[in-house]
């Protein structure tokens, strides 16, 4: 019993501390997104997190993909509909600005669906 | 509500219907009711998942689901029914010889185990209402793959993409076929189904040890080891997390439960072919799971050439076999046909693997590793290796096979786990640290079950010592 004093004091005071992202929360994000996607499929994903060695941006991509299964988000600059995901929903300036022809959706909560060029 | 308890219920059924015919053996008490209960789990949602696996090549439908698994049920059913009616003319089970023990011990334990197991079970609530989709590895593979399986319809086999899962693309499918079964039958997808999922792993193996030891060995060294299991608080955690890591250690357990149970009843050698099955499990819940399986039949192989009983124990293999055959069938068919190759061994090329494996330094880490880790998170680990050189082995038990094949099949784990880290494509350090803890939590329950079932207890100490005197 002793041995669990330590987890309920946790739990109890810091609940906060135990949750990488508040999962159900981060996937609401995505109903917009999800209503305009496809079905199926592979799509593009786009981050002002892209970082793969922070921690927090591998949780970010895998998180969304969590939330948008079964379309898989591929990090190659191959796909033709991208995922744009950013932290901050007032991003303007990104890096897609190159390649971007339309932006198809912004649900504004840093959420962006696009169609790129030259593909 | 309904179709949720109902879709776990005939799980659970399939799964005590099957021992209880597998086992044939007559109940004496509720020790030996919770014991079938708690490897009915495992086999239930073994069996489950695997019928929900076949299915989705016919094209997922619920009815098509609930017509195997109804149809399994009720041809299961009516020889249950049968052998319940029968009990009379079936093998009993004789329970370990008790020693005296002095009642307010066994309160004092009984407590003790009560009290443990309330704090587990509080800690495994509240952690599961924080984190309902689990911890890292549940949101990132199990539950990603059963969302893929449940979501994906007719493309269910999009989801085994290496752009999906880069590092382990082939893992297998008990718990997320589990999952994606439950979602259907119910009709959309709800967090209770995985949490319930990893309770019902989670205590059933504190269960199983529990009601195994107090079969096999006594009430007493069943409580201790329920109350060291219980009161291990990364079990539980991992437990709450949903990581399959759990649910493997109930199949490593129970297999070696069996296979215990088995020495002590040769009358009916279907012990044997329930291990092999459990066993079986483990591989479609995890690959190291395969490490398991490889290890007790080679621990099996070097009893039969040390022992004297050499037919009947070559008999007991190929029962072992014979359970484990049609699961892996099933597993090596979805390693072929659907997934992509393993990580680990596709990462590996001659001549890094040669260099690493003459690399001392990376045995002095990996050495180091287990060490610190194992007293980390389990700092009881010297008081019961001080506890066996005190109290001695129980070399009452003249069955040599039980008294080697669990040390010889840990100690293969270990060995296994050991080279596997040896050799990883990955960097050494950062695979060691954030996996080690999860190995060592996959064979903790199987640890503390060899342990006491081998170590005299004191009161048998004791009365050798009297003896001698």
């Amino acid at each position: 019993m002793i041995s669990y004093l330590p987890i309920f004091r946790d739990i109890l005071l810091y609940p906060e501390k135990l949750r990488v992202e508040d999962i159900s929360r981060y996937e609401k994000r995505f109903e917009a997104a999800k209503g305009t996607l496809p079905g199926h499929g592979v799509i593009g994903y786009r981050s002002d997190c892209s970082d793969m060695s922070n921690i927090n941006c591998i949780a970010r991509f895998y998180l969304a993909q969590y939330a948008l299964s079964p379309i898989i988000l591929d990090r190659s600059p191959e796909q033709t509909l991208i995922l744009g995901n950013f932290r901050n929903a007032a991003t303007v300036q990104d890096k897609l600005s190159d390649d971007v022809v339309k932006l198809l959706m912004d649900s504004g909560n840093g959420v962006k669906l696009y169609l790129m060029d030259g593909k | 509500m309904i179709p949720l308890c109902l879709s776990f219920c005939v799980s659970l059924l399939t799964g005590f219907s099957l021992a209880s015919i597998i086992l044939a053996w007559q109940r004496k008490s509720y020790i030996h009711l919770l014991l079938q209960l708690c490897l009915a789990v495992g086999l239930g949602f073994g069996i489950s998942s695997s019928l929900y696996f076949i299915h989705l090549f016919y094209g997922p439908s619920t009815v098509k689901l609930a017509v195997m698994e109804t149809g399994l049920l009720i041809s299961l059913f009516p020889l249950f029914l049968y052998l319940s009616s029968t009990l009379t003319n079936r093998i009993s089970f004789d329970s370990a010889e008790k020693p005296v023990i002095t009642s307010v011990y066994r309160r004092i334990l009984l407590a003790g185990f009560s009290c443990t197991l309330v704090s587990a079970f509080i800690t495994f609530l509240l952690r599961s209402l924080i984190l309902p989709h689990g911890g890292w590895d549940a949101w990132q593979t199990w539950n990603l793959f059963a969302r893929f399986l449940y979501r994906g319809g007719d493309r269910w086999r999009e989801g085994f993409s290496t752009l999906l899962n880069p590092h382990h693309p082939d893992y297998p499918l008990l718990i997320p076929a589990a999952i994606a079964r439950c979602w259907q039958y119910i009709g959309h997808e709800t967090q209770v189904v995985p949490v319930i999922t990893a309770g019902l792993f989670t205590f059933a193996t504190i269960g199983l040890l529990f009601s195994s030891l107090s079969v096999l060995k006594d009430k007493n060294q069943a409580l201790l080891a329920g109350i060291i299991l219980a009161g291990t608080p990364n079990f539980i955690i991992l437990g709450s997390m949903q990581y399959a890591d759990v649910p493997l250690s109930f199949f490593f357990l129970a297999a070696l439960v069996l296979c215990s149970l088995q020495d002590r009843m040769p009358e009916n050698p279907n012990f044997s072919l329930l291990a092999g099955i459990m066993a079986g499990f483990s591989c479609w819940t995890k690959n190291e799971g395969f490490l398991f399986l490889l290890s007790m039949i080679l621990a099996q192989v070097v009893i039969i050439n040390v022992v004297n009983t050499r037919k009947r124990y070559m008999r007991l293999l190929a029962l072992f076999i014979s359970g484990a055959a049609p699961i892996m069938a099933l597993i090596l068919f979805f390693k072929w046909n659907i997934v992509p190759a393993n990580d680990l061994i596709s990462g590996q090329k001659f001549n890094t693997t040669l260099s690493k494996l003459t690399n001392l330094p990376r045995y002095l880490l990996i050495m180091k590793s287990f060490l610190l880790t194992t007293l980390y998170i389990i700092p009881i680990v010297p008081l019961l290796a001080f506890y066996v050189v005190y109290y001695k082995i129980d070399s009452r038990n003249n069955d040599k096979r039980i008294l080697l094949l669990l040390p010889l099949t840990l100690f293969s784990m270990f060995v296994g786990y050991f080279f596997v880290y040896l050799i990883t494509p990955y960097d050494l350090k950062w695979h060691l640290d954030t996996s080690f803890s999860r190995l060592l939590m996959q064979l903790w329950p199987s640890v503390i079950f060899t342990f006491f079932l081998l170590a005299r207890t004191s009161e048998e100490a004791l009365a050798e010592s009297r003896n001698i005197r």
